[in-house]
């Protein structure tokens, strides 16, 4: 019974940060990265049980709107465990990352980060599907006010496109969810998914569509990304790095957990053309992002371009693609955090975000070079580190769905590393100029963090097993799910 | 049974309910016409005076045919609540006569989105 | 029952103390006969009953929701200071109408007899007629309560033409025995109930009965504003409930098309047409037609849960409105441009910076408004949704769900304008009492947001 405690420690540090901090920006941090730490022991604790055997930690069911069949069930498989911990993981780094710039007003961006925290447990453990929607939404909401508060004009435009679109999508979720609920008239995850098999033809194929929109926009899939690189480039690192780290994994999840066991059989009929738009976005994605300019639009395109790649792992209906998927979710997570956090501390040193313009810097910022590299490199899916074992099993598991897709998709990988190693190129090596001749560079907690990202970056691409195997077990759940259709 | 009417006079009973229900019927249209198309304030306000009387006659009609004298007391409701209601709505017009010195309504027209 | 008796009672005693030398006591004294009702009004707790030669009906449900419209108003009028600033203001007046209006509205929400309905129904309009106008020599404001007298003396005309062909086909006011389609009255019966529906809708601003509603919002004074969107929508929804479960139960498949045509039409009028207001005010006034629509899909479902749906999802607009329409008030209190009072949405410009408490107060009314998860707008929202699908309309709720997220377009623009760096505000003050009102109204969204079983399960 920690499942509660883990969501309600960081909303308890929120709350205390708020009041705290107020006076005291530096306090109202500590307070914060308190509260996601102590949530993150917990967690660790609970999920070392339930990998024991002890399930019943992390599982909760109490009544929450009794007469209408609604539950407060939580409870958690392999998928969701490794999401958890990527949250629990990700929003300390995500904290630590906020060091430098002093942000006005911080108590309330600390606030609003553990706040999306709790969220985010919510959404990866949920177990009703209305308990599910509603954390699905509550994530967006603090992301989106960050994006709002700490952007400038032209981050409120495009944050309200991506709140506007997002919203959008889940409304036409919520009308599915409604739907099933009203059929079924219980809105219990697992109960709706032993009868979706028995659900007609027609009506799958409208829950699936549904479904996807919702799904692809908050991915974002192609073509439904046009939210998302105005969004990523103008938003605060803090914000990007939530959309991009976190964010955009719910929508992964939500077609793991949602659209693929609840209309199986338009899931598989769809699948093909599924695939064929995340593919035409992989390249589409990858080709845009090499002739980028900007380094956080060409991250951001590097990301819909990976987040691509995923969603086609997730429909290619086999062992490897579904693992890859959910390996590649959390190497992403920890991929798109620490680029936007080495952007948003070049941006710092030097004030520019245009490849032109920037150059030399390993001369003046050998450390924060190195560490560029590892997680570039992760990026780029180099063996050995957490980039390859994700992408290496989507390919191999989309090749066996359908070749010619799947070579299609293998081309990204090219495409990646070159306008990785462009993006490394024009940033790190050539000549200084007057901008970054006198970078300092990176010391202190900025050091730390980047150490601490680059380690996950090469640990988990030398014993990516260790996650696997947690996950494995629930993919082989959903895919003998769909093998009975 | 004790709150039953006596029986109609047969006077009344000469005309069926019919007439008396159509009567109404084109009191009332007559009324909802004049809101629609008069501009003058007052004049809409004795339509609608128009209106709640048609609705008066219609009830009490009915109640006499029925022999049951709830009809005729929600009359006697319908007349107190259209004199008060009629007492605020000419001071409103008093009132907006004293500002714009007219009671035609198409002259307000400040309030526009 | 008692809170009537004390309402006018103590209305009367407001009217007398208007002649007190000491006009400061007017306020406090209200306040205190409104809490008295309140507490009056649960002595009938558990002891269902009927009074007035059973034209009442009183039970548990009933006094919910007196307490809701008693304690609406005493939000509400926590705003009042500003009554001084009407030229020949009688304060007294105003509370002393507020108090009948009061009656009105509670005996729309437990009347048992149609005669009862066209009371409350009269009491609580005629008291919103001069409220409207109150502000005497404001030529906008004598405009909206003329347009309002009008059209709710037309609407009240067609109300009781309907009623009145109820009782020709029925023979009775009261509304506790169902009557069916069938025989030789029933062509009085689709009159009656058409004419009813219609008059009764036009209370609660349905479209395509909705004409008067901007610019009566607009035009009156702010206050009266939040009190017409509250309390008279709250008892307007729940006198049409009461009439559709009841007696026009039988009827269901005659007025059940009729009103799923009216929540489209709401929904689309009204969330279409607040996308381009410039005023806050008329945005509210859109916003509060689409909410109608909302509220008017909880009666195409189940009648067993409708009841809670529109008891919830009133509370919830209840708050947000007061927060949004409190907050209007106070940041508008100093700014007189061009002889009146400025309402654009650019009022809120950098409020944010100016005040964040006001602000938050602002972006949580809206985000409650918009249905927003985290917010008890989101759970009103749900609920219908549901009540409506069990009835399987599920072109009605998809497009309920388009129109939802265009209001959310709408609702972010004072949100987003409140952000904004730039201000053209000077410093706020802000009243403790008003700062009280907000807290309990903004606290309350964010509780139902996240805890909605504490008033859903009152049913």
């Amino acid at each position: 019974m920690l499942i509660h405690l883990i969501i309600l420690i960081p909303l308890a540090g929120a709350l205390i940060s708020l009041l705290a901090g107020k006076n005291n920006q530096s306090l109202s941090k500590n307070i914060a990265l308190l509260g996601s730490l102590i949530s993150l022991v917990v967690f660790i604790y609970a999920a070392i049980q339930h990998q024991a055997g002890n399930t019943e930690l992390l599982s909760l069911n109490k009544p929450w709107l009794p007469e209408m069949n609604l539950a407060l069930k939580f409870s958690v498989d392999g998928i969701s465990l490794l999401l958890i911990a990527l949250s629990q993981v990700l929003i300390p780094l995500i904290i630590l990352s906020t060091s430098k710039i002093e942000y006005h007003k911080s108590h309330l961006l600390y606030a609003l980060i553990l706040v999306t925290q709790s969220a985010l447990v919510g959404v990866f453990s949920a177990k009703d599907i209305f308990l599910f929607y509603f954390f699905f939404e509550a994530a967006l909401v603090p992301a989106y006010f960050i994006a709002l508060n700490w952007g400038n004009k032209e981050s409120s435009k495009a944050s309200f496109k991506m709140f506007i679109y997002t919203i959008f999508g889940s409304l036409i979720m919520l009308v599915a969810l409604v739907f099933l609920y009203s059929k079924g008239q219980t809105a219990d995850m697992d109960a709706l998914i032993s009868t979706a098999e028995f659900m007609p033809s027609g009506v799958q194929r409208a829950l699936f569509w549904a479904f996807l929109l919702a799904f692809a926009i908050k991915m974002p899939l192609f073509p439904m990304h046009t939210w998302q690189p105005d969004a990523y480039t103008t938003s605060p690192t803090p914000a990007t790095m939530l959309l991009s780290g976190l964010l955009s994994k719910m929508g992964v999840y939500g077609l793991i957990r949602i659209a693929l066991p609840l209309s199986p059989w338009a899931a598989e009929h769809y699948s093909v053309i599924v695939i064929g738009m995340a593919v035409i976005g992989l390249i589409y994605g990858s080709i845009i992002a090499i002739k980028q300019d900007s380094i956080k639009r060409l991250i951001a395109y590097s990301s819909f371009a990976h987040m691509g790649l995923m969603a086609a792992g997730v429909f290619s209906g086999n062992i490897e693609g579904l693992q890859g998927a959910v390996f590649q979710m959390l190497a992403h997570g920890v991929n798109a955090v620490g680029l936007f956090f080495v952007a948003k501390i070049i941006f710092e040193r030097t004030g520019s975000r245009s490849l032109s313009s920037l150059g030399g810097l390993n001369k003046t910022a050998p450390a924060l070079s190195i560490f560029f590299m590892i997680i570039l490199l992760g990026s780029v899916a180099l063996p050995l580190t957490n980039g390859f074992v994700g992408e290496f099993l989507m390919l191999k598991g989309l090749f066996e769905k359908h070749q010619l897709l799947g070579i299609i998709a293998g081309l990204s990988i090219i495409l990646g590393a070159v306008y990785m190693l462009r993006l490394f190129q024009k940033t790190m090596f050539g000549e200084s100029n007057e901008l970054t001749e006198s970078v300092e560079d990176v010391s202190g907690i900025e050091k730390l963090t980047l150490a601490i990202i680059s380690g996950l970056v090469i640990l988990m691409g030398v014993f990516p097993n260790v996650l696997l195997k947690v996950s494995e077990p629930a993919s082989e759940a959903l895919l003998n799910l769909l093998a009975k259709i | 049974m004790e709150n039953q009417l006596p029986a109609m006079p047969d006077v009344i009973a000469q005309v069926p309910l019919n007439n008396y229900v159509l009567l109404a019927s084109i009191l009332f249209i007559i009324g909802i016409a004049g809101v629609l198309i008069r501009r003058n304030a007052i004049i809409m306000l004795m339509s609608i005076e128009l209106m709640l009387n048609a609705v008066n006659l219609l009830l009490v009609a009915f109640s006499s045919y029925r022999s049951d004298p709830n009809g005729q007391i929600f009359v006697f409701f319908i007349m107190a609540v259209a004199a008060a209601e009629v007492a605020v709505g000419l001071a409103i017009i008093v009132m907006i006569y004293r500002n714009i010195r007219s009671i035609d309504i198409s002259l307000l027209d400040k309030l526009r989105g | 029952m008692y809170p009537i008796i004390s309402l006018s009672v103590t209305g009367l005693l407001t009217l007398f103390l208007g002649f007190s030398e000491n006009k400061k006591i007017v306020f406090p004294a209200s306040i205190a006969f409104l809490l008295i009702a309140l507490a009056t009004a649960f002595i009938d707790w558990n002891a269902p009953g009927f009074y007035f030669n059973d034209m009442l009906q009183v039970n548990n449900t009933s006094i919910v929701f007196w307490a809701i419209l008693i304690i609406s108003a005493i939000l509400i009028m926590g705003f009042s200071e500003g009554f001084e600033r009407f030229e020949f203001a009688q304060p007294a007046e105003y509370f002393a109408i507020v108090q009948f209006s009061l009656v009105g509205a509670i005996m729309m929400v437990s009347f048992k007899n149609l005669i009862m309905l066209f009371l409350g129904i009269e009491i609580l309009s005629v008291a919103m007629y001069v409220l409207t106008g109150a502000d005497k020599r404001n030529i906008r404001g004598n405009e909206a309560a003329l347009k309002y007298f009008l059209m709710g003396a037309f609407a009240t005309g067609i109300l009781l033409f309907g009623m009145a062909m109820f009782y020709g086909a029925t023979g009775t006011f009261n509304i506790g025995s169902g009557v069916f389609i069938g025989g030789d009255n029933s062509f009085f019966l689709w009159i009656g109930c058409t004419f009813m529906l219609i008059g009764m809708l036009f209370k609660v601003a349905a479209a395509p009965f909705h004409l008067w509603t901007p610019d009566v919002y607009e035009g009156a004074p702010t206050i009266f504003t939040a009190y017409m969107s509250t309390i008279v929508k709250t008892a307007g929804f729940v006198a049409l409930f009461k009439v559709l479960s009841t007696t026009f139960s039988g009827l269901q498949d005659f007025w059940w098309i009729m009103i799923a045509v009216l929540v489209t039409l709401s929904l689309m009028i009204g969330n279409i047409g607040a996308v381009s207001q410039n005023s806050f005010k008329r945005l509210m006034a859109y916003s509060s037609i689409s909410h109608a629509g909302f509220m008017l899909l909880a009666l195409l479902g189940d009648h067993e849960n409708a009841l809670g749906s529109i008891m919830f999802y009133s509370v919830v607009y209840t708050l947000a409105t007061i927060s949004a329409f409190g907050v209007l008030m106070v940041v508008s209190k100093e700014r007189i441009e061009k002889g009146r009072v400025y309402e654009q949405n650019d009022l809120f410009k950098g409020l944010a910076q100016n005040n964040g408490f006001l602000a938050t107060v602002l972006i949580i009314a809206m985000l409650s408004l918009a249905g927003i998860p985290l917010t008890g707008g989101f759970w009103g929202k749900f609920f219908v949704f549901r009540d409506a699908a069990s009835s399987g309309l599920f072109w009605v709720i998809i497009m309920a769900v388009l129109m939802s997220a265009i209001a959310i377009y709408y609702y972010f623009k004072p949100v987003l304008l409140s952000m904004s760096k730039k201000t053209s505000l000077e410093s706020i003050t802000i009243n403790p009492l008003a700062k009280f009102i907000f807290a309990i109204t903004t606290f309350g969204t964010i509780v139902l947001g996240i805890f909605p079983w504490i008033l859903r399960s009152l049913f």
